[in-house]
């Protein structure tokens, strides 16, 4: 393709587009292309083009289209296009399956004016709509999308003119207009007192039939259209909207009500509305209005004549700029033009204008007074509860539709979203915000006092789910234990209410019991609380067992729970019951056929089970006979991660097995063996580090992985590259430690850190040095006694095997 | 996610073109995500609105109701492009990933024939536009895949609506004769 052809041949075509003569064009472009045939010829096909388009579509493309009329929509064959609007185009169509002669009026909405993600709404409010049945509303009878995705209206149709003009042409008297209105104010009440606001309420819109009966078509469909797009797109039309609509609210009753009068107005008048607020009363309007100016003077002012008073008050009413100060209700409205139209004097009295007017006047004040305050307690009563329905409903389904957005967002931000993050490098701040945002949402749903069981099954769920995402140990946690119990305790709540309507479901029994384990796990690993642990294990026990057994959800359930149990064990030091635990949950997770949809679970809960068994191994029965259980333990993990290797989980879990698998080499005197081992973990750790810098487990892992390489450079003769290795790592320590709010963990971490150096020194009898950094690390235990965060663990070990050192090499 | 959505929109004219790459890079895997769900239907022949996926994009990511309108519209604008690519990288993984792949079409508007496209030939046909005429592709783009109308096209662009309309009768009658030849 010849670019610079192109590009010359648009230029042309573009200034060639401003001359609209087709034989002046062609002069213009013979003398402008010269002897460049090539771009002549590229600009002619692209004036042919251009002129397909155009007929096609015009440019502006807000214009309704002129395409082909379509020959069939929906279930009808279509006859005749009614007319064309800013919406979209009216068609006759008709159905003739044979079953019955049906004719029909299709309004057929531009595509743009409904966004394809709204077409549930659509569909929602159209069935909606098809339900509201009444004498003076051309009934709806279905709807859809046609094939080109714009959205249809079939409705009744109405052969007649829109009411403005029926007006006019069947000169229709002050009181024969009132009639007409009142039948439409009646129309409008029942779709209020359906929940329905027509929203665009003008004459067009209401058309009088053959046998003189005013119809109000598209009732709500600038409703489903305003809801379904940006309101600005569709406004009323201007004179016919009230202020508040043209300030951009949404459409309530009360515009309607001010629409009605304002068609009063109009028809009385015989002019269309002002966009500014008529200061000018309707009567006097009249006399000046352009649209009688061919009628005599007398017509005119008893026209006048006949509006003033009332009719003035009444439109001034309906009108009214203030909400408040209108109807109330289109039914309140109607009462008041029955009052006027029932005191109006009989014809025969008419041709005494003086009289008549002397004697009615009050009679009428009267009698239009009365009817409205006689029927005031109804109309009030009636008017407020309707108000007050519709209001209330318009808040219910916008709570609904909320509620519904809330749920799937919810669900959306802690599984889809969550997810994609945690495989993400270095999102942990983002992450953060997504499990914050999520939390507000599940608030408002488990606030939602009608939420259905399955949807506050599903906000408790959410919460365990931000629990596992702030503290849990299969995935890179945000480290907020505090926070995972508040979430956890929040779900069990809702699950016990639950479970109190619906003893036996499964699903919450699930719930409960990953609840409780997962309390149980933040209580014995995060705050060595291990009485409590064991309390909420046996709890899990009992949810456990009332879901049947042969079932996968119980199965997981139980490997967990043995896993539990086996850590809990060997935290109790009660390490033969450990292994018995490890050893039953490693058999039911090797028998559990596979299934890629708890893969990742399963494989955590077997690598974490055979940790577990290979602690109590190791503490229970003795260190030599420990070595196999780590070696399965590295190939399994090893596995995981080579078939995921983007799979975090797969990194952290073959880290942790690597690094027990060489510690324990170590310590049976096979410093080359575990010192492999160690480089190995050692080696992961830098890509874990990387996705998650942030991420405090991660960092655990790393100083415990140092700490240990470290430890087994200096028995393989590397002293100085271990003392190096740890002092780097100290650094970090401390320096976390030095920011405020340093949470126990990662005190406690630091002092681990300092005795692991402290103990490298002592080891290889470097008292001198070994000495002033095991004080240093007595120290931090210290800060955390004085902070009330030293556990019982700590007083045991930590501060117990610091304490022994110190003595063994008389550093006090 | 609104407050980046902000930044973008209240950003016009100069800035598009970073702030587009913002978009791409804050968003990539919603916009995707969007366009896998559309595509992972298992049709056998699959028929999809890019405008839908658009405005789709922008109900997940900024929450109509927290946008204004020229927001709205600026976003579009921008996640224009984003959205082409997205939907040609999925179809291409879609591809890769099934054996037997349902063909991606697109209806076209009347105005370009009311066809019915393969969307890689409309990709392939704005690729080719683009080496052409940037500007006009862009509004193709714009256009099509974003759903925006010519007027707002000019006042995000800042420039005069009849620009843009003779630009786009341009892009559009070459992409006529384009389609056509096919």
């Amino acid at each position: 393709m010849d670019t610079s052809l192109t590009r010359r041949a648009f230029a042309v075509f573009e200034n060639a587009l401003d001359i609209e003569d087709d034989a002046e064009r062609e002069t213009w472009l013979i003398s402008t292309c010269g002897s460049d045939t090539p771009l002549f010829s590229e600009v002619k096909r692209l004036l042919r083009a251009d002129a397909a388009a155009e007929r096609a579509m015009p440019t502006g493309g807000l214009q309704p289209s002129a395409g082909p009329m379509p020959t069939r929509i929906g279930h009808y064959r279509i006859v005749d296009l009614l007319g064309q609007g800013g919406m979209g185009e009216v068609f006759v169509g008709a159905r003739d399956d044979g079953l019955f002669d049906h004719v029909v009026a299709i309004k057929r909405v531009r595509p743009s004016l409904l966004p394809e993600t709204s077409r549930a709404l659509f569909d929602r409010e159209r069935r909606v709509l098809a339900k509201l049945s009444h004498r003076h509303i051309a009934q709806l009878y279905d709807g859809g999308v046609d094939e080109t995705g714009a959205p249809y209206f079939i409705m009744e149709l109405v052969r007649g003119s829109p009411i403005d003009a029926y007006a006019i042409s069947a000169d229709l008297s002050p009181r024969q207009i009132v009639e007409k209105m009142i039948a439409v104010c009646e129309a409008v009440q029942h779709a209020h007192q359906n929940l329905i606001v027509h929203a665009d309420l003008k004459p067009a819109n209401i058309l009088v039939n053959d046998a003189g009966d005013p119809k109000v078509v598209d009732f709500g469909v600038a409703r489903v259209l305003r809801d379904a797009d940006d309101i600005n797109l569709h406004p009323q039309t201007p004179g016919y909207a009230s202020p508040q609509r043209e300030a951009g609210a949404s459409p309530t009753p009360a515009d309607d009500v001010f629409a009605l009068g304002a068609i009063l107005r109009a028809l009385l008048t015989g002019e269309a509305p002002r966009r500014s607020k008529n200061t000018v009363l309707t009567s006097q309007a009249i006399e000046k209005s352009p649209a009688f100016a061919e009628r005599s003077a007398e017509w005119r002012t008893n026209r006048a004549r006949a509006v003033h008073g009332d009719l003035d008050d009444i439109i001034e009413r309906a009108c009214a700029v203030a909400p408040e100060d209108r109807y109330q209700a289109a039914v309140a409205l109607a009462g008041d033009l029955r009052a006027w139209l029932e005191t109006r004097p009989i014809a025969a009295h008419a041709h005494d204008r003086l009289y008549v007017f002397r004697k009615f006047v009050r009679r009428r004040r009267w009698r239009v007074i009365a009817a409205t305050v006689a029927g005031f307690g109804l109309v009030v009563a009636l008017m407020l509860t309707s108000t007050l329905y519709v209001q209330a409903d318009f808040a219910r389904k916008q709570a609904e539709a909320r509620f519904t957005e809330v749920r799937s967002l919810a669900k959306y931000l802690l599984y889809d979203v969550y997810d994609r993050l945690e495989r993400t490098p270095q999102t942990l701040a983002m992450r953060r915000d997504v499990a914050r945002v999520a939390q507000g949402y599940l608030n408002q749903l488990a606030d939602t006092p009608s939420a259905p069981a399955d949807v506050l099954l599903e906000a408790a769920d959410g919460f365990a789910r931000i629990a596992e995402l702030q503290a849990g140990r299969s995935r890179a946690s945000l480290g907020d234990p505090q926070g995972a119990l508040e979430n956890l305790a929040r779900a069990d709540q809702i699950a016990a209410r639950l479970q109190q309507a619906d003893p036996a479901n499964s699903s919450t029994l699930d719930l409960r019991a990953r609840v409780a384990m997962h309390q149980a796990a933040i209580a014995m690993n995060s705050r060595q609380e291990l009485d409590s642990a064991t309390g909420l294990l046996a709890q899990a026990a009992r949810y456990i067992a009332a879901i049947p057994a042969d079932t996968r959800m119980a199965k997981l359930l139980a490997i967990q729970h043995e896993m539990e149990s086996a850590i809990l064990g060997n935290w109790k030091a009660t390490y033969a019951e450990s292994e018995a635990h490890a050893r039953k949950g490693i058999a039911i997770a090797e028998s559990f056929p596979p299934d890629p949809a708890d893969a990742r679970e399963a494989q955590y809960l077997l690598a974490r089970t055979y940790d577990a068994l290979g602690e109590a191994v190791y503490y229970g029965v003795g260190v030599p006979d420990s070595i196999p259980v780590y070696e399965r333990l590295v190939e399994i993990t090893s596995a995981y991660l080579a078939s995921h290797p983007d799979d975090m989980l797969g990194q952290r879990l073959t880290i942790e097995a690597r690094w027990a698998l060489g510690v324990t080499l170590l310590g049976v005197d096979r410093p080359k063996d575990g010192l492999a081992e160690l480089q190995a973990a050692a080696a992961l750790v830098p890509t874990l580090l990387q996705y998650q810098p942030e991420d405090t487990g991660a960092q655990r892992t790393q100083r415990i992985v140092y700490s240990a390489l470290a430890q087994a450079l200096a028995m393989s003769g590397r002293f100085d590259e271990g003392v190096a290795l740890l002092r780097e790592e100290l650094a970090k320590s401390e320096e976390q430690v030095r920011k405020t709010n340093s949470r126990p963990e990662q005190v406690r971490s630091y002092g681990v850190t300092l005795a692991m150096l402290a103990d490298l020194y002592a080891d290889n009898n470097l008292a001198k040095e070994a000495c002033p950094i095991y004080a240093k690390a007595e120290q931090v235990w210290l800060d955390l006694e004085k902070r009330g965060v030293l556990t019982q663990l700590d007083r045991d070990n930590s501060q117990k095997m610091i304490r022994g050192r110190q003595q063994q090499l008389k550093c006090l | 996610m609104s407050e980046p959505d902000r930044q973008h929109a209240d950003g016009g004219g100069r800035g598009a073109a970073a702030a587009r790459d913002a978009l791409l890079r804050e968003h990539y895997d919603e916009f995707r995500r969007v366009a896998g769900r559309v595509l992972n239907g298992d049709a056998a022949a699959l028929q999809i609105q890019p405008t839908d996926l658009a405005h789709e994009a922008v109900i997940r990511l900024s929450g109509l109701d927290r946008l204004d309108f020229k927001g709205r519209t600026h976003f579009l604008s921008l996640s224009a492009r984003v959205m082409r690519q997205i939907l040609i990288d999925e179809i291409r993984r879609m591809r890769a990933a099934k054996r037997q792949a349902p063909p991606v079409s697109t209806q076209l508007p009347p105005e370009l024939g009311a066809q019915s496209i393969d969307l890689e030939d409309l990709d392939r046909a704005l690729s080719k536009l683009e080496t052409v005429a940037p500007d006009h592709a862009r509004l193709v783009e714009q256009r099509y895949f974003a759903g925006l109308t010519l007027e707002e096209i000019a006042e995000i662009d800042g420039v005069s609506v009849r620009t843009v309309k003779r630009q786009w009768r341009a892009a559009r009658a070459w992409l006529v004769a384009e389609l056509g030849h096919r």
